[in-house]
């Protein structure tokens, strides 16, 4: 038990690093590279409040281009639909001053 | 002083429209078999020709028609047999059209075929401000009405695109380009016969 004692003590025993270590330490603190941006601020958003108004603006964020492009989707059907109405629209009324315009050529090699 | 304002916002579409497919001829839709009813305004055309790509030559084309028009109405009906619409329908669609500022241009009748059809146009400032196509035939009634400024020119080049016969639009007794000089005295259509086959 004493031989236990004795090694515990020894190696427990306190020993003066010297009067370099103290300088080495504050030397290696002040070399340390800064932290990454995106670290000091995940770092910042620990705190839950500021996480949930970041989740809210994200969410608003992405409803409102969700509505923008349900919108212009919308739009651009409707003006799909206009196009084909004005096409066919167009389409009748050259047939029909097209058979016109076969008539009254027809009667004027007539007479 | 309120009758007076609503009976006023009720007369407003009569001004602001001043030819309009008659009800009698809206409700042939219910005896047709087939029914065409195209109504853009002028909202929907200009929605329609933001969708018309300057890229391809010809929508470019029905895009610069699209210029200075205020709307685009037909209505075309097909129907099983004859007789489903009378000549009542048409002179409620003529009577419209005997009003200052319209005249008809062409009127074409075919006994043999029982065809009969008009073009109108309403002149405004020199230009053409308006065109009412009416085709009768047996068993088919057609009505377009295309409103505001026509350039008969650009309406001419239209033909052979978009399935409309090549060298329509030319409508006998409209000049090449845009009418000029003061609107012609309307034709008093009233008790003429149509022009014979």
């Amino acid at each position: 038990m004493s031989r236990l004692d004795d090694g515990l003590r020894e190696a427990l025993r306190r020993v003066d690093p010297g009067p370099d270590f103290t300088r080495a330490v504050l030397e290696r603190a002040a070399a340390r590279p800064k932290e990454s941006w995106w670290r000091r601020l995940a770092f910042g958003m620990r705190p839950p409040l500021v996480r949930w108004a970041a989740a809210g603006l994200v969410a608003c964020a992405l409803l409102a281009t969700g509505v923008e492009y349900q919108h212009e989707r919308q739009q651009r059907a409707e003006g799909e639909a206009a196009k084909q109405q004005l096409v066919l629209a167009l389409r009748i009324a050259g047939a029909k001053l097209h058979g016109v315009q076969e008539k009254v050529l027809e009667r004027a090699n007539r007479e | 002083m309120r009758i007076a304002a609503i009976l006023s916002m009720a007369c407003l579409p009569m001004f602001a429209q001043d030819f309009r497919i008659p009800e009698s001829v809206e409700k042939l839709a219910t005896k047709a078999t087939e029914t065409v009813d195209v109504s853009l305004d002028g909202a929907l055309l200009h929605l329609a020709g933001r969708f018309l790509s300057d890229k391809k030559p010809d929508e470019a084309q029905a895009r610069n028609v699209l210029n200075g028009l205020k709307g685009v109405y037909v209505r075309n009906f097909e129907f099983d047999k004859e007789g489903e619409y009378t000549w009542d329908d048409l002179e409620a669609i003529r009577s419209q059209l005997r009003g200052p500022g319209w005249s008809k241009i062409v009127g074409v009748t075919s006994k043999r075929d029982k065809e009969h059809t008009e073009v109108w146009l309403k002149t405004e400032e020199g230009h053409a401000g308006g065109i009412v196509v009416v085709a009768a035939e047996p068993k088919e009634l057609t009505v377009v009405y295309i409103n505001g400024t026509i350039d008969m020119q650009k309406l001419a080049e239209l033909g052979g695109k978009f399935g409309i016969p090549p060298q329509t639009f030319d409508v006998p007794g409209i000049p090449p380009g845009v009418p000029r000089g003061p609107s012609p005295t309307p034709k008093n259509d009233a008790g003429k016969k149509p022009a014979q086959d």
